[in-house]
This record gives structure tokens, C-alpha cells and sequence, in this order.
């Protein structure tokens, strides 16, 4: 009975206007969604370093590291060696003189003929 | 099979997907990436992970933010160019050949 002569707490009356999800970020973080994404972005950082070693999964060894925009990262300033893991990796910026294309194309077409023949 | 193992550029056919990703080497593609990310540039390697080695790198970064009146959403990209970049392959979406026309 209740759910045709009454409302459930914390839903909108009948008839009532949408809420929107925008509407319950804002109510229950206090910030626009503009503040929430960026947060969200500000969670991705830059790491500048020598690259020390990589594995199978590509988790790297840094050692030497900058964090780009050291105000944002104060924590970040005593740390000199790191070590990621792989998997929260997007890019890795390389040094492009210091890359041998040529050498890059060939193996990997190398790679996709042995690939195959598996 | 007559083919010598060590031969430099293995004869080209198209037998499986990444055989296009392979017929794209040092050429421009268009990578879509998770997180409303997209990347054109010089595809220089890959494997079979889709992770990817490009050069000359343009990224293209899509945030949405909804209009407060109006719940219209509103679309704002930022670019930036990079020079020599490792995509490591579980954000890639989609991999397109060289494009035909201007973007």
C-alpha cells in the first residue's frame, strides 16, 4: 500500500522531476562536476626518469625521477628511485632521436612472421 | 616452406587482423583509446598485445562536461603533440589504416 499512496525516502515524489546523476554527484561530493573530473585528471601524473629496468609485464624501474608539476606532488620531491606497475601504465614518451625505426618496423614484422608460423 | 626465416620482409598477406595492423607500419593510423582518447600518428611497432611504438604523436583528449541549465552536454578537446610514444595496448580500442582524408 505504501508504494501507491506514498514515496520511498530519498526518490522523487510521483510526478516529480527527474533527478539527475549529476545531481546526486553534486549533492553527495558538495563540488561541480567540472571539480570532479578535475580531480579525476588530476590523477594522472608524469613521471620523468632514467628507465632502470623493465620486465614481462613492462613494470618499470625509474631511477633519477622528476614528477612534473612538483607543487601538485609535494610528496613526491624525496622520492628518486620508483618502481610502476605495468598495468597502471598508459604511454611511455621516449626519446625519438634515440629510436632506430627502421629497426623497430623490421622487428616487428619479424615478430608477426614468427607469430604465424606458431 | 621455402622462405628463409631471417628474410627481412616476410612476404605480405593478409590471413588474420593484425596482418592489416602490420600492413600499417610506417604509416599515420588513428588509434581510439579508452578514456575518450584518440592518437594519430606514424605506427613504428607492434605486438601482439596491440602494444604500439608511433611517432609524431598528435593526442587528442574528449572531456564532456554537463551544462547545469540546459543538461546539454558540452564537448572540449585539448591536443598535444609527442614526439616518440610507447601506448601500452589494453587502452587501445580500435586501430585504423592510414586515413584517406584530411583530419
Amino acid at each position: 500500500m505504501k508504494i501507491v499512496d506514498g514515496m520511498v525516502e530519498g526518490t522523487r515524489g510521483r510526478g516529480g522531476r527527474r533527478i539527475s546523476w549529476v545531481k546526486n554527484v553534486k549533492d553527495s561530493t558538495g563540488m561541480k562536476i567540472s571539480e570532479c573530473c578535475e580531480i579525476l585528471l588530476e590523477r594522472e601524473r608524469c613521471i620523468c626518469g632514467t628507465l632502470h629496468s623493465v620486465d614481462q609485464f613492462l613494470n618499470i624501474k625509474l631511477t633519477d625521477i622528476n614528477v612534473t608539476d612538483p607543487e601538485k606532488y609535494p610528496h613526491m620531491l624525496s622520492v628518486k628511485t620508483c618502481f610502476i606497475r605495468g598495468s597502471v601504465v598508459r604511454y611511455v614518451q621516449l626519446p625519438a632521436d634515440e629510436c632506430d625505426t627502421q629497426l623497430l618496423q623490421d622487428a616487428t614484422r619479424k615478430e608477426a612472421a614468427q607469430n604465424k608460423q606458431r | 616452406m621455402a622462405d628463409d626465416q631471417d628474410q627481412a620482409i616476410p612476404v605480405q598477406t593478409v590471413e588474420e587482423p593484425l596482418d592489416l595492423v602490420r600492413l600499417s607500419l610506417d604509416e599515420r593510423i588513428y588509434v581510439k583509446m579508452r578514456t575518450d582518447r584518440e592518437l594519430r600518428g606514424r605506427l613504428h611497432a607492434y605486438d601482439q598485445h596491440l602494444n604500439m611504438i608511433l611517432g609524431d604523436v598528435e593526442e587528442t583528449v574528449t572531456t564532456s562536461e554537463i551544462d547545469e541549465e540546459t543538461y546539454e552536454e558540452i564537448f572540449k578537446t585539448t591536443k598535444r603533440t609527442i614526439p616518440m610514444l610507447f601506448v601500452r595496448g589494453d587502452g587501445v580500442i580500435l586501430v585504423s589504416p592510414p586515413m584517406r582524408t584530411a583530419t
